[in-house]
């Protein structure tokens, strides 16, 4: 029947594979390193995995609300990565244990009763607030992806198209719900790691790096698997164009906004701003800041550019690889020189990576297998399929 | 103002109504230039007339006295003009964003309003840039805006956004005229050759630059139309991301807002398609024969964009809101206090109740589907466009970080007669547009029949019974 599922299911195993070989190095590195190195870590592997979980509830709430042609043979996997969030939540426990807490959050320890700065924000900088808003993030993000997933297996069971409106009704109301949370949320688990730090533009920059990143991993999925049934046949260059001219547009936009904050407040240069730059911008950081701007804009703007490329699978893929890496790498400039003068990557960074990954991706598999591949009473799908 | 509206409403409405064939797009879109203009057009004209002559007499009168006739003083430099400025350029923007982006989205419902829209852009500029050129001062020697090697070797300070903007406008101006002009060379072609009187032979077909309609020009045409929209979309973002720079990259509580760019644009967007429906619906009015090429459908698409565009910038104002309280910094908190609960605390209430509270009312179909309600909204989103600007640029100035610094602000009658005069102007631009131009791009409309309707548009211009939505349309053509 749906010969992609054989290969999704291998893929799964893989992926438990690395999951446990990962969390594995990484719990052994947490007594043979240092607990707080490996928290520390872990927080870093288990964010850029969020990403892709809160990509997947963005990409679903932006597909129901538009009813872009675009998204029908990718939304089950968007569908399937916002189911994920539950699991993200269960991840998170290390973290907001009060070890993980004090190995990442300055303003969590005792000296941040002295600063002046970090006392003004205590009201929202608290440990009680960031545990309720916690549970308020993820029960509202579960909700909303949850009844998604539902009403998107009812309409594949029953064929109703009433099911189609209903969503479009739950999921414009959705994005804004998900704007607010995401940015506050991103605030809580990043902005708050440089406590004396804000900026408005901050939840935008993520929100897009979120849709951008999952944006990227679906399509490189569905070209890997474009031979097998159900895809095949159904990935004609229409898609693989559009899918091309979204992920060069979220690459403009995501360099769009990261460049106008940096430009406001490198202009602006007052101290508590500043700071987030330089640190970016002392010793070798320099160099992964270049890297970003030169591989994260300036190299995926110049090849989606190209038609070539948005026709091929293959080249598609290849550019992919070089998006999702540097998105990997951004999560990893965002967080690190936090705790970090050097930039080179302790082994746990790696270890943490491929091990929240790999449980991430085998639950993202496992939700996958549940359903059909694509939507079964979908009109404009069958349309392209038959070739009309 | 009331219209009953027929079903099928919203997007479910046809592109174009009504029975038609090419000939009679060409006939009813062409005809509003070629005949004489209806009885109303003449006081409506007039009306805007006056109202320039007011525009007029207000320059005349700042340029014999100097810009002390404004209410800008110190604390606050930036008043009117700057707010009129940005408010302007903002309305703009749809018209750029439809003619453009929406052409590359391969949107349909684009094609009989861009024309419309990018004529609104270009006026709106026209009163948009009137406003820094005269606040100069000595708007006589505004050429040293630009980079000119003189003798003095005085150059414009490069790392100042005002010198940006004056790029981004100027740059702005002339895709947006470019882009204008282009689309409409085929159309003057087609009323050169349908005009009766000598005079208009003479003008449409001096302007449609001896435009035969051949395969060559069609293909050279096309290319040149698409390279247009390609520059211009990077505009749509540039434009007003340069302006919002003016403010943002200063450290003033209230302008030093890194979401300010995004925000900006999308206040544009906001207002500019607030400004689209303000003029649209009056028109089809005047111009009854419009109603077919302006339908619902087009309406409840402006809404939409209307309603996403709105929600990005009332998330700009929360995100204000709470990162100057998230900050703990003693001015960004003040700034945001003042606004709430200081001397202007009205305008940020109303603001926020008009672009915020009452635009909401576009979730529900029935609002949307309401032209009387859709109108009711465009009109407060114009005005709370323009209050958000009072409440950035003019709020934020009027207390400095020390009382001693505090001052109050408002327009004078040469501030408000200027602002008036603008909109005066702007609507009488739009009635000389609508009087010697095609309102509607004629032929990008029978391309759009062709496309709706395979060229089965039937025996006597009868629609056929199946009306294809524009989803159906363009699933077919990619397929």
């Amino acid at each position: 029947m749906e010969q992609a599922k054989a290969k999704i299911q291998q893929a799964r195993t893989m992926a438990i594979g690395a999951g446990v070989v990962g969390l594995g190095a990484l719990i052994a590195g947490s007594f043979m390193v240092s607990k707080e190195h490996a928290i520390q870590s872990y927080h870093y592997g288990l964010i850029f995995w969020l990403f892709l979980a809160l990509g997947g509830l963005g990409l679903t709430l932006l597909h129901h609300t538009v009813k872009g042609k675009w998204g029908l043979p990718l939304i089950r996997m968007f569908e399937s990565s916002a189911m994920t969030l539950p699991l993200v939540a269960l991840l998170f426990i290390p973290i907001l244990l009060p070890e993980g807490m004090h190995a990442l959050f300055e303003w969590t320890h005792e000296e941040a009763k002295s600063d002046r700065i970090l006392q003004g924000k205590a009201y929202w900088l608290n440990t009680t607030g960031f545990y309720v808003r916690f549970v308020i993030y993820f029960v509202i993000w579960t909700f909303w992806a949850y009844m998604l997933w539902k009403w998107s297996t009812e309409q594949d069971k029953t064929g109703n198209p009433a099911f189609a409106q209903k969503r479009v009704n739950f999921a414009a109301p959705g994005i804004v719900v998900f704007m607010l949370s995401a940015t506050l949320a991103m605030t809580d688990w990043l902005m708050s790691l440089q406590p004396h730090w804000f900026s408005t533009m901050y939840g935008v920059i993520m929100a897009v790096s979120q849709v951008y990143v999952m944006m990227g991993l679906a399509v490189w999925l569905i070209l890997g698997w474009r031979d097998q049934a159900p895809y095949k046949g159904l990935i004609n260059p229409s898609y693989t164009r559009d899918w091309g001219n979204l992920l060069f547009t979220f690459t403009v936009f995501w360099t769009y906004v990261s460049f106008s904050q940096m430009l406001i407040q490198y202009a602006g240069n007052l101290p508590e701003e500043i700071s987030y730059y330089v640190q970016r911008n002392k010793g070798s950081w320099n160099v992964v800041s270049t890297a970003i701007a030169v591989l994260g804009f300036f190299a995926p703007f110049l090849i989606l550019l190209s038609p070539r490329v948005k026709r091929l699978p293959n080249l598609l893929r290849s550019t992919i690889v070089l998006i999702f890496v540097m998105r990997a790498v951004h999560v990893y400039w965002e967080i690190k020189p936090v705790f970090s003068e050097s930039p080179t990557p302790h082994w746990m960074d790696f270890a943490a990576l491929v091990g929240v990954g790999g449980i991430w991706l085998a639950v993202f598999f496992t939700n996958l297998l549940k359903r059909p591949l694509l939507p079964q009473h979908e009109p404009r799908l069958q349309e392209v399929a038959h070739g009309h | 103002m009331q219209e009953t509206i027929k079903p099928p409403m919203g997007t479910d409405a046809p592109l174009i109504e009504g029975k038609q064939n090419y000939e009679t797009i060409t006939e009813k879109i062409g005809g509003i230039v070629l005949k004489s203009p209806p009885k109303i057009w003449y006081p409506l004209f007039a009306l805007g007339f006056a109202g320039t002559m007011v525009m007029v007499f207000t320059i005349c009168w700042l340029l014999l006295r100097g810009i002390g006739i404004w209410g800008v003083n110190q604390p606050v430099g930036w008043g009117f003009d700057i707010i009129n400025f940005v408010w302007w350029i903002g309305i703009g923007h749809a018209g750029t964003l439809i003619s453009a982006i929406l052409l590359l989205l391969r949107q349909q419902w684009r094609t009989s309003i861009n024309r419309f829209s990018e004529a609104m852009t270009i006026f709106a500029v026209m009163c948009a840039g009137m406003f820094p050129l005269l606040h100069t001062g000595r708007p006589w020697l505004d050429y040293w805006l630009f980079p000119l090697p003189n003798w003095l070797a005085m150059w414009p300070q490069f790392r100042s956004p005002l010198l940006w903007d004056v790029f981004a406008v100027s740059t702005y101006f002339t895709v947006s005229l470019l882009f204008w002009y282009t689309g409409l060379i085929p159309d003057f072609a087609s009323l050169r050759d349908r005009a009766k009187g000598k005079i208009a032979q003479l003008i449409c077909g001096t302007l449609s630059l001896g435009w035969r309609g051949s395969a060559k020009h069609w293909m050279r045409y096309e290319s040149a139309y698409l390279l247009l929209a390609g520059l211009s979309t990077p505009l749509v973002l540039s434009v007003h991301s340069v302006v919002s720079l003016d403010f943002a990259t200063s450290i003033v509580p209230g302008w030093h807002v890194t979401v300010f760019p995004p925000y900006f644009v999308a206040g544009a967007i906001y207002a500019g398609f607030a400004m689209v429906i303000t003029l649209a619906v009056p028109f089809r009015m005047i111009y009854p024969q419009l109603k077919d090429y302006i339908t619902n459908h087009h309406m409840d698409m402006m809404a939409k964009v209307m309603l996403a565009t709105g929600l990005i910038v009332f998330y700009g104002y929360m995100m204000e809101a709470f990162y100057s309280f998230y900050s703990a910094n003693q001015f960004e908190t003040y700034m945001i206090e003042n606004r709430f609960w200081g001397p202007y605390s009205g305008t940020y209430w109303a603001l926020m109740i008009c672009n915020g509270l009452i635009p909401q009312l576009l979730w529900f179909p029935r609002f949307r589907h309401n032209l009387f309600w859709l109108y009711g909204v465009s009109m407060v989103v114009n005005v709370g466009m323009w209050l958000e600007r009072f409440v950035i640029i003019s709020v934020s100035l009027h207390r400095e970080y020390k009382p001693s610094g505090w001052g109050f602000y408002a327009g004078t009658q040469w501030d408000w007669s200027m602002f008036i005069g603008t909109i005066f102007f702007f609507v009488m631009m739009m009635f000389l547009f609508a009087r010697f131009m095609p309102m509607i791009a004629i032929f990008e409309m029978r391309d759009l029949w062709h496309r709706l309707y395979h060229g089965k548009s039937g025996h006597n211009g009868h629609a056929p019974a199946h009306v294809p939505n524009s989803a159906e349309v363009t699933s077919k053509e990619d397929a």
